[in-house]
């Protein structure tokens, strides 16, 4: 048990680290609001290495720390919605064992944005949003593709140790 | 594995691409007031014509909209990412500013109130 808390913490403060390290790389597309999604590619190896309960916990912890320390309510909302969609749209994906990492990850990402979309579209109820839907799934679509290459690197070097 | 995964991000393309066409048709009319709501629910409106400044106080938070040349922006704010002032002003009917810390959307209206295109013949 205590390994199991130890390792999903592990995975945590990476997640968590990742969301304060993406913030430094120079991403201003002038689209508000997109961002790597490097943190995703954390919950994405625990979907692949870890059972579906650890993996959601850490999902759920990291998402909720997340928004905690940004201080912003609003924000944990729409990061709820758009992480929890996609960890479980993602889970039934690998599940599935349809899709290599690479799809699983492009899933998750374009489910994320689509999720906070509609999250936004139901608080703000104005049709002007639709003028970044496109913006939105073409950002998720990408930072999916990239995140889920480097899932399949990681996944053939951590897969080699026998921790988890 | 991988075939499946083109088949994803084929679809996924597609659906952008829908997305594409479903987006609201940019308006060449002028604007001639704004209209602001927060959450979904109308807060009020400015005529474009009058330069002006108006501070919308809510309890998500505080931005401050100037209206001047006929258009409007948000030139003060205080969400964290304060994206909404770095957003173009809103000139023509239809334009918009959101700041969705805040639930704030700011639409530029014309008189008629559906935008200055009524149908499109192709």
């Amino acid at each position: 048990m205590a390994k199991k808390i130890t390792t999903a913490g592990i995975f945590t403060a990476v997640a968590l680290i990742l969301n304060y390290m993406e913030m430094l790389l120079p991403f201003n597309i002038g689209i508000p609001g997109i961002k790597p999604g490097l943190a995703n590619l954390v919950v994405l190896l625990a979907i692949y290495l870890l059972p579906p309960a650890e993996a959601f916990a850490i999902a759920i912890c990291r998402i909720l720390l997340a928004g905690l320390f940004s201080g912003n309510g609003i924000a944990l909302a729409f990061s709820l919605a758009g992480g929890l969609s996609s960890f479980f749209f993602m889970l039934a994906c690998f599940k599935s064992n349809c899709f290599s990492p690479t799809g699983v990850s492009l899933a998750g990402g374009a489910v994320h944005n689509i999720a906070q979309f509609i999250t936004a579209l139901l608080l703000l109820q104005t049709q002007a949003l639709l003028l970044y839907l496109p913006f939105l799934l073409l950002a998720g679509i990408a930072a999916g593709f990239c995140n889920g290459l480097l899932v399949v690197k990681l996944l053939s070097r951590l897969g080699k140790i026998h921790i988890f | 594995m991988k075939r499946n995964d083109f088949f994803l991000l084929l679809l996924l393309l597609l659906g952008t691409l829908a997305a594409f066409l479903l987006r609201p048709e940019p308006s060449t009319a002028k604007a001639e007031h704004i209209q602001v709501t927060v959450n979904g629910k109308m807060y009020g409106t400015w005529k474009l014509n009058t330069p002006q400044t108006i501070t919308v106080s809510t309890p998500y938070g505080e931005n401050v909209i100037r209206i001047q040349n006929g258009a409007a922006y948000v030139s003060k704010a205080d969400c964290p990412s304060r994206d909404c002032m770095k957003l173009k002003p809103v000139t023509n009917s239809g334009d918009t500013i959101v700041c969705l810390p805040h639930k704030l959307v700011v639409e530029g209206k014309s008189k008629n109130g559906n935008g200055g295109i009524d149908t499109i013949a192709h």
